[in-house]
């Protein structure tokens, strides 16, 4: 009796602490939501509201308004980037940790594979020369497979599938080989199969990391007709006056110029409902798959 | 006509058991599968580390990454005049990683422990989806949100402070301020998905332990401190290297996300990765950033070998190399 009424107390500790960390998490987004349903005049007057006064769509309005192809053109750009970008991301990055999860028997250099990718995590030439070659080598500025290809192999993430390739049960690779099965059908209608935790787990990643990418967008895209979503927020927040040749590119930056507090919190909720609706989902695989990956690495 | 198929289908069984009996060869298909892996490799992590070759020549356009002027370490001049920036910028890079990795590793497991021991399935699914949520938001999202509470005029942080009757501070102005925002900033951002991981950890251990603690008499806390915490010690230490080689990425959006690289705020937000972005991309001197690429490499592959060698003393079994 004693032990389940300390048991109890402990709970409640532990709840607390938990709950606050949660709130913590909550409110911030709580605050950009309800924001983004205020008025401008509001906000000058009062600053952000914590509790929504004021309700009105009007910011909704006019960005969606105002901005229509600015926005569309964004998004169109994002959404083309995840899509292209993660089919191609996941097939490199499988392709590269099947064969990674051999053992040395079939592939000798399944362990220099592992250690090429691994190397290149804890060494990198720095930014400047990775800059150059691919602007100026590969021609990778200004275009859509500027925003994905520099990204075609994610170690962490091949780590993450190549742990669970090598827990594909031997017996049944060597029975579907003495089934007459060939190494690429195998791979195709066995491995992947029985992987698949791990790789919608990654697919999630990945497109993920699209949506949300800056560093591709800022260096190697000045053009703002190919602006994905995350730079034009971020030029919304910093405000900057761009320079740019070219009528078009000159309008379509002026468009950006948002002043506008309520229409910065809508552009922001527009950034993350995406991700809110594939929530869900994401979290479902990410307990299953990313402790493979952590812990066993 | 039937026996010759009964051979054809019989041939494949005999060859791979002739293969398996005999020294095996290694399959095309797995000289095929890596290749696109290994040329993104190449193009894009280890082609770059020969164009390290840039620090020794006055790079131009023309010239390209290997055909430009030879000039030896004279682009060392700039990085020598700009000594006290670099400095500043490995100040805070390693004031701002250090503090976040390690509070973030405190208060992760602190949660994950804490979310253990909640009996509600519906209280710690909740709670944990919602600590989730900011893992998945960019840090340009992240910046605005920060921007919400903190802005001087009109921020939330500031307008509860002068209900209090307290004066607003002017966090955009003083740079002083921003060591413990992106600190918090960062493990904010990663508190639900480090916790996570030491909580799916935390499930996997031996139960039987637990109850023989019970039995001896064990309190909780004896028991989170004796059996939990060096159960742990494992995932801990990976967890650590993966956000050790983290900073090697160079990452600029959590400074550009949450600063936009105010010039008010360099003194303590200018780290090594917007120090190499501001000299390359925002003075288009590549020259004279590559000095302090050079710079880059060379610290970043001496933190790793430095926590390495913590990780040693700690637990040799985990080392990276």
């Amino acid at each position: 009796m004693k032990q389940s009424h300390s048991l109890h107390r402990e709970n409640i500790a532990a709840c607390i602490l938990v709950g606050i960390a949660a709130f913590l998490c909550f409110f911030p987004l709580w605050v950009i939501v309800v924001n983004s349903f205020n008025s401008e005049t509001n906000v000058t007057l009062n600053g952000f509201s914590i509790f929504p006064k004021v309700l009105t769509l009007d910011s909704f309005k006019y960005v969606l308004n105002n901005k229509k192809t600015l926005l569309l053109r964004a998004f169109g750009v994002s959404t083309v980037t995840v899509v292209a970008g993660t089919i191609f991301t996941t097939f490199v990055t499988i392709c590269y940790a099947y064969t990674a999860a051999q053992d040395k028997q079939t592939v000798p250099f399944a362990n220099t594979l592992s250690f090429i990718a691994w190397f290149a995590t804890v060494f990198s030439g720095g930014v400047i020369p990775w800059y150059i070659l691919t602007t100026q080598y590969y021609g990778l500025k200004n275009n859509l497979f500027a925003l994905f290809v520099p990204y075609a192999i994610n170690v962490f993430n091949m780590y993450i599938v190549r742990s669970s390739f090598r827990s594909t049960p031997r017996a049944l690779i060597e029975s579907a080989k003495l089934d007459g099965a060939s190494e690429l059908r195998v791979f195709l209608s066995i491995a992947i199969p029985l992987s698949k935790v791990s790789i919608v787990t990654i697919i999630m990643f990945t497109a993920l990391t699209y949506w949300n990418d800056f560093f591709l967008s800022l260096y190697l895209i000045t053009d703002s007709a190919l602006f994905p979503v995350q730079k034009i927020l971020y030029s919304m927040m910093s405000n900057i006056t761009f320079l740019l040749s070219g009528s078009e590119a000159t309008s379509a930056m002026a468009d950006i110029e948002l002043p506008a507090n309520t229409a910065r919190m809508v552009m922001t909720v527009l950034t993350v409902i995406p991700i809110a609706f594939v929530f869900p989902f994401v979290q479902k695989y990410f307990v299953k798959g990313i402790t493979i990956g952590a812990i066993k690495g | 006509m039937r026996i010759l198929n009964q051979i054809k289908r019989k041939n494949p069984v005999e060859t791979s058991v002739q293969t398996l009996a005999r020294k095996r060869r290694t399959p095309i298909l797995f000289f095929i599968l890596p290749l696109p892996g290994l040329i993104a490799l190449l193009m894009f992590s280890y082609l770059p580390m020969v164009g390290l070759y840039i620090v020794f020549e006055r790079y131009t356009y023309q010239g390209g990454l290997f055909g430009s002027e030879f000039v030896g370490l004279k682009n060392f001049e700039f990085f020598f005049r700009n000594m006290s920036n670099a400095l500043r910028a490995t100040r805070n890079t390693l004031v701002i990683n250090c503090f976040s990795i390690l509070f973030g590793i405190a208060v992760n497991v602190a949660l994950a422990i804490a979310v253990n021991e909640i009996r509600s399935v519906r209280f710690r699914k909740v709670t944990q989806s919602i600590m989730l949520f900011p893992h998945f938001i960019s840090w340009v999202v992240v910046g605005m949100v920060f921007n919400v509470l903190l802005s001087e005029g009109s921020g939330v942080v500031n307008r509860l402070l002068v209900q209090l009757g307290m004066d607003p501070v002017k966090w955009y102005t003083n740079p002083w301020y921003w060591w413990p925002i992106l600190v918090f900033a960062n493990v904010w951002k990663s508190m639900g998905y480090g916790s996570l991981v030491y909580f799916a950890a935390l499930t996997g251990f031996d139960q039987n332990l637990y109850e023989a603690a019970e039995i001896d008499g064990a309190s909780r806390w004896q028991k989170i401190a004796k059996i939990t915490l060096p159960l742990l010690k494992p995932t801990i230490i990976i967890m650590f290297l993966l956000q050790v080689g983290g900073i090697l990425g160079g990452a600029v959006d959590p400074i550009m996300g949450m600063t936009q690289l105010n010039p008010s705020l360099l003194e303590t937000t200018d780290t090594i990765a917007t120090f190499v972005y501001r000299s390359a991309m925002v003075n288009g001197n590549f020259a004279s950033g590559s000095a302090i690429t050079l710079y880059q490499s060379i610290f970043g592959f001496l933190f790793v070998t430095f926590c390495n060698w913590i990780v040693k003393k700690v637990d040799p079994e985990y080392v990276l190399f």
